[in-house]
């Protein structure tokens, strides 16, 4: 098993290089000229060479690249804001706590309310309350999300008064932006649930364990839902990893400082390095969840568990059988 | 179990049904009171209690959409609603009288045809307490054109070399007396200081810059807020004529969001976006304590034609074939709807300068007959244009195109963002004709500042005209000194003759919309806060003391 998380945590090498590699020579191809953008256009020649060696853009392409990813290794550089001069990591460890806690909490309520919604209305398919839940899943997994947004500024911020508008400062201003970013999940989560419990309370051995007399909820919880866990992990890893990389459009609507505004108003200004740092977090956070909910399944189903303590008993009698034979 | 179910059910279509209600009703009252007029901006309750409140406006909270930085040049944007009110300026424009007036200067006087004195106060300290003098000033003036700042300014820039006679006396000398050297406004700095930051001036000085004036950033957060203190003391005025205390500005990302932040009574001065403004025109106030005014920004949107670049330009039938070709109302509309301020002249209406010069009705077939005229028939003309792809640009692409159509010209418009038209704009021979504006046109609306890109040539290759009597006629605006009477006479007929000969063709005035808090401020003091596109000028404000009582 360690064997295993060894051999996947080993694989995020080789997928963070390919991404350093990608996202930085998009950046470098990209038309424009970052100490242009800078300077403005009361440069010398004399200030514009001074200015593109400070940044390292004197070198060439590969110069450039190994310099990019050698203070990223050593130093975690992404360097500085072409925009404000500022680190980047600096913003980082100001803007991603934000981010995660909006992020961990809208999770959180998805797997609180989703779950067992999915699971109620597998149970009860086709009652009106199977019919209702699936019908608000729909709304709200149509709905996108800045709508979602808008509608609650309006209503509850604007309209109403009891919640606030923008920021992070009180226990209410949280409210919004995470039901924001949560409803859409539900609906997903709640329906994607449904289907898989649906297919697997109609497997055999579900089958079996009702006529041996087991009770329902006992029948649901021990055997159906942990079969139903694979997929449901699968996409709430992916879930995990973009809401808490931070959500662009809540972000902006909400005016939170988290890494969603840094990001669109890195685009905005076409500040490379932010991009660039920010799409790298974000590429790492995916791998790390990844990684994480493939451990997961080995921890869920003995299959994939034993898939591999099989091998290991394998490769054993093979080094048995031919020490016997030597 | 069952009536659990059921229970369940019905809470659920409750919550739906009423969800689905609140987002539709229409909670406004349409008719009722506070719905203004349009472009009046009449406030809603501009003294709310009659009893004034002496704590109202001590503190106040501004939205901005891009928090800016102090000295950064024009790339990145300079925070110059900041540096209004932490630096002394050494000429900018008296909101109320239009005259020029100086922070730290305390006269200004040509010597003789050549040499341009000013003579500064020689009491000025910066907030660290370094003692000012010519030396910081001339540090100024040439920090300002280094660092790339408001790059359109250094159009201004044309003296020859630079004395300290004194202490307190910094002369320029230049090849002929002009105006515009006294147009610019340069914020003073500490030398001293900015020379001890070296390779620190983008920590420092963008964020936390020592200046002369009145209030220091206490506070900065990046692409989130800021905080400007009064200081304890003033070296220009007595610290206590000041009313505002501190001014909070904070960045929105999302206009929307700020304009909802207005209706909460969150902050008390934002720009409003022309969406959020249709809403307000249709709705009003709703009871809230805010408004909207319109107002236009002295700048101006019009069509120039690239004289240099293209020669058949000098045909005046062509430029009066897209005089009348053009239905300039409805494409003002079509790029500004509901902001859409008319602009015959260079200048907008509002402006003091402003000459009625007549206006042109749209007359296609006239226009085709001026086309034949100047001996293009249907489809034997065809223009190019590179436009930037923002949405008032986009929109005038639009509009374009279909006038174009209808005279038969062809068009060929080919869309950038913002960085690479402009680049696209400095190459001459790209474009045959541009939208431009009178980018620093703002401060006075006079026809000197309006106009200057039409005479100068550098930068965009298609704004430059190449008509004599117009050149002539910028040439008194700028150069003559002493007869004021002849300044004024050029600045009507080079309006008039402008519109005549068409040589540049108005389309509408740049407008911008501003929301304040009526419990904290007045109309008439947001009138006076601003002069410049989403550009509050401070300081103009906070010291009108009489107008917070």
């Amino acid at each position: 098993m360690l064997r295993y998380i060894l051999k996947r945590v080993l694989w995020v090498i080789p997928v963070m290089l390919g991404v350093v590699i990608i996202v930085f020579t998009i950046t470098y191809l990209t038309p424009g000229d970052p100490v242009m953008t800078i300077l403005g256009s009361g440069y010398t020649p004399e200030r514009y060479a001074a200015k593109a060696a400070e940044l390292g853009l004197d070198k060439g392409y590969f110069g450039q690249l190994v310099a990019y990813i050698w203070n990223i290794i050593t130093r975690l550089d992404f360097g500085k804001s072409y925009n404000s001069n500022i680190p980047i990591v600096q913003e980082f460890a100001a803007r991603y706590p934000i981010s995660v806690s909006i992020g961990l909490l809208s999770c959180m309520l998805i797997a609180i309310i989703g779950l067992p919604l999915g699971i109620l209305s597998a149970v009860k398919q086709y009652s009106v309350l199977d019919y209702s839940l699936t019908t608000l899943a729909l709304i709200f997994a149509a709905i996108p999300s800045f709508v979602l947004s808008i509608l609650g500024l309006v209503i509850f911020g604007v309209k109403l008064g009891w919640l606030p508008v923008s920021g992070l400062d009180s226990f209410k201003s949280w409210i919004l932006p995470v039901l924001a970013n949560t409803l859409p999940g539900v609906a997903g989560i709640m329906r994607m649930t449904r289907t898989t419990m649906l297919e697997v309370i109609r497997q055999d051995y579900i089958r079996t364990a009702r006529s041996k007399g087991l009770k329902e909820s006992v029948i649901l919880r021990k055997h159906a839902l942990k079969n139903c866990l694979i997929p449901l992990v699968t996409i709430f890893g992916g879930m995990i990893a973009h809401t808490t990389a931070g959500s662009i459009i809540v972000e902006n609507i909400f005016n939170i400082r988290g890494m969603g505004t840094y990001l669109y108003s890195a685009i905005l200004a076409r500040d490379y390095p932010v991009i660039n740092g920010c799409v790298l977090l974000i590429a790492f956070v995916v791998c790390v969840m990844n990684l994480l909910v493939d451990i997961t399944y080995a921890f869920i189903d003995p299959r994939i568990r034993s898939q591999y303590e099989k091998k290991r008993v394998t490769r054993k009698k093979i080094t048995t059988t031919k020490a016997e034979v030597a | 179990m069952k009536k659990f179910n059921k229970v369940l059910c019905i809470l659920l279509a409750l919550v739906t049904i009423i969800s689905l209600t609140a987002c539709s009703t229409k909670t406004t009252n349409p008719g009722t009171t506070n719905v203004p007029a349009p472009n009046t901006g009449t406030s809603s309750g501009d003294t709310p209690s009659g009893v004034a409140d002496p704590d109202r406006g001590k503190v106040i909270r501004i939205g901005v959409t891009d928090l800016g930085r102090f000295l950064a040049g024009i790339a990145p944007s300079e925070n110059q609603s900041a540096c209004d009110i932490v630096f002394d300026t050494s000429f900018k424009v008296n909101p109320t009288t239009k005259e020029i007036e100086s922070d730290y200067f305390k006269e200004w006087y040509w010597e003789d045809d050549n040499h341009f004195v000013c003579k500064m106060y020689d009491n000025i300290y910066f907030s660290n307490g370094d003692h000012a003098t010519a030396e910081d000033a001339l540090f100024s003036y040439y920090s300002h054109i280094e660092r790339g700042s408001n790059y359109l300014n250094e159009t201004f820039i044309d003296w020859d070399k630079t004395e300290i006679r004194d202490d307190y006396t910094l002369v320029f000398y230049c090849e002929k007396k002009n105006r515009a050297i006294s147009r610019m406004p340069i914020y003073l700095l500490d030398k001293k200081w900015a020379e001890s930051l070296a390779d620190g001036w983008a920590d420092q000085a963008w964020y936390y810059p020592v200046g002369s004036g009145p209030y220091e950033c206490v506070e900065y957060v990046y692409d989130d807020h800021m905080v400007l203190k009064l200081r304890d003391s003033y070296w220009k005025r007595d610290i206590s004529e000041y009313h505002v205390q501190e001014y909070q500005i904070k960045a929105y990302s999302d206009m929307s969001t700020m304009y909802m932040e207005l209706e909460s009574g969150n902050i008390d001065l934002c720009e409003v976006s022309s969406a959020d403004y249709s809403r307000f025109l249709k709705n009003g106030s709703e009871g809230k304590p805010f408004n909207v005014i319109l107002r236009s920004t002295g700048v101006v949107y019009y069509i120039n034609f690239a004289w240099l670049d293209n020669p058949i330009w000098k045909n005046e039938d062509l430029r009066m074939a897209l005089a009348y070709g053009i239905d300039f109302e409805s494409l003002g509309i079509l790029m500004k709807g509901d902001t859409y301020m008319p602009a015959n002249s260079i200048i907008p209406s509002d402006s003091p300068f402003y000459v009625d010069v007549g206006k042109r009705e749209y007359n296609p077939e006239l226009a085709r007959e001026y086309l034949a005229k100047a001996g293009y028939g249907p489809g034997q003309l065809t223009l190019k244009a590179t436009l930037m792809d923002t949405p008032i640009y986009k929109s005038f692409g639009q509009g374009i195109a279909y006038y174009f159509e209808e005279m038969g010209i062809n068009l060929d418009i080919q869309y950038a963002d913002v960085s690479a038209a402009i680049a696209n704009w400095v190459v001459p021979g790209n474009n045959d004709f541009g939208m431009m504006y009178s980018i620093s046109g703002s401060d006075t609306m006079s026809v000197l500042d309006s106009i200057q890109q039409a005479a100068q040539q550098g930068g965009v290759s298609w704004t430059y005209v190449d008509d004599d009597h117009f050149q002539e006629l910028y040439g008194v605006l700028k150069y003559q000194w002493e007869d004021d009477e002849a300044v004024k006479k050029a600045s009507t007929e080079i309006q008039q003759y402008t519109f005549d000969h068409a040589i540049i063709l108005p389309i509408c005035a740049s407008t911008t919309m501003i929301g304040y808090n009526t419990n904290v401020l007045t109309e008439e003091q947001v009138r006076g806060f601003l002069y410049n596109p989403t550009i509050y000028k401070l300081s103009h404000a906070s010291i009108t003391a009489e107008a917070w009582n």
